[in-house]
């Protein structure tokens, strides 16, 4: 991992998060600075996994461009939206074309109008 | 459907499974890398050859720059579907985004939950067994319950519908 430095010039930290990073230094036996830079480095890791996740969720991107954007494999992606309940965008309407569509593949012509006709029901709800 | 140990049963639906290298280096490499076991079952379908992995030949290569997919596809995403139209075969795509690109390119496609409904119109899982399947299929993979509903419902019409077909023949 390379590291660079960042000038943050006059940032201004609310004195309770100030307490909170030197509690954490101390309870770590660290710098404040390092627990900074972990902290920094998780937060930024987590807001690109959530920013990713949102799109996925809205429908902008597939669940493998999501994990791609956000870094992580399509297994941690999988179990990011799993676990946040971001459930991905699609209708019953679709599914039930799907489904038909592979009946009349397979010459089940009836019972793909069948299933058919039930999304028409779907739909008029 | 490595992580609900639906490929061997997918395998027999479709006659053959095969992921392009892109795929592969998704689901495999970079699942291995990060320690996933899922990512050691479909490894394992490749070298037992249940699951073939094939690199896009130049002319597919061709299609899939000329094809200008949209960048929310990924690109495991975007080889399936240029490799299913070369191959002219049906393309797997659980992504509703893929599967609107699918759409334009002539691509037949299917999803994970089809093919399962597909094992039952095909005679190689019974009712009992789809909706096992189903079911565990759902908790992998986060499904909506109105479409885990409508599955069940979808199973069920389709099994009688079988049936009805067989007592008259």
């Amino acid at each position: 991992m390379t590291m660079q430095a960042l000038n943050l010039g006059r940032l201004n930290i609310e004195t309770e998060t100030l307490e909170t990073l030197n509690l954490l230094a101390q309870w770590q036996s660290t710098s404040r600075a390092q627990i900074i830079q972990r902290l920094l480095r998780d937060g930024a890791r987590q807001a690109k996994i959530e920013h990713a996740a949102g799109l996925y969720g809205r429908g902008e991107l597939t669940l493998e461009r999501a994990a791609l954007m956000a870094g992580v494999s399509i297994y941690d992606m999988m179990a990011h939206v799993r676990v946040h309940g971001i459930l991905p965008p699609g209708d019953l309407g679709e599914l039930q074309s799907d489904v038909a569509s592979m009946l009349a593949r397979r010459g089940h012509d009836e019972l793909a109008q069948q299933v058919l006709r039930a999304e028409q029901i779907t739909d008029e709800r | 459907m490595g992580k609900a140990d639906l490929l061997s049963l997918a395998d027999k639906v479709c006659d053959g499974l095969a992921i392009t290298t892109g795929v592969y280096n998704e689901a495999v490499t970079g699942g291995l890398n990060a320690g996933h076991r899922d990512a050691a079952k479909i490894a394992r379908a490749t070298q037992t050859g249940l699951v073939k992995v094939v690199s896009l030949a130049p002319g597919t290569q061709e299609l899939l720059k000329q094809a200008a997919f949209p960048s929310a596809l990924g690109p495991g995403e975007q080889e399936t579907i240029v490799e299913a139209a070369a191959q002219q075969c049906l393309a797997v795509l659980d992504d509703t985004r893929a599967r609107a690109s699918a759409v334009v390119i002539g691509v037949e496609f299917c999803r994970t939950e089809t093919l399962l409904v597909e094992a039952l119109v095909a005679g190689l899982v019974n009712l009992t067994e789809f909706e096992t399947s189903l079911l565990r299929l759902a908790q992998m993979r986060n499904m909506k319950a109105s479409e885990l509903a409508e599955l069940l419902r979808l199973g069920r019409l389709i099994s009688e519908g079988l049936r009805d077909d067989h007592a008259s023949t």
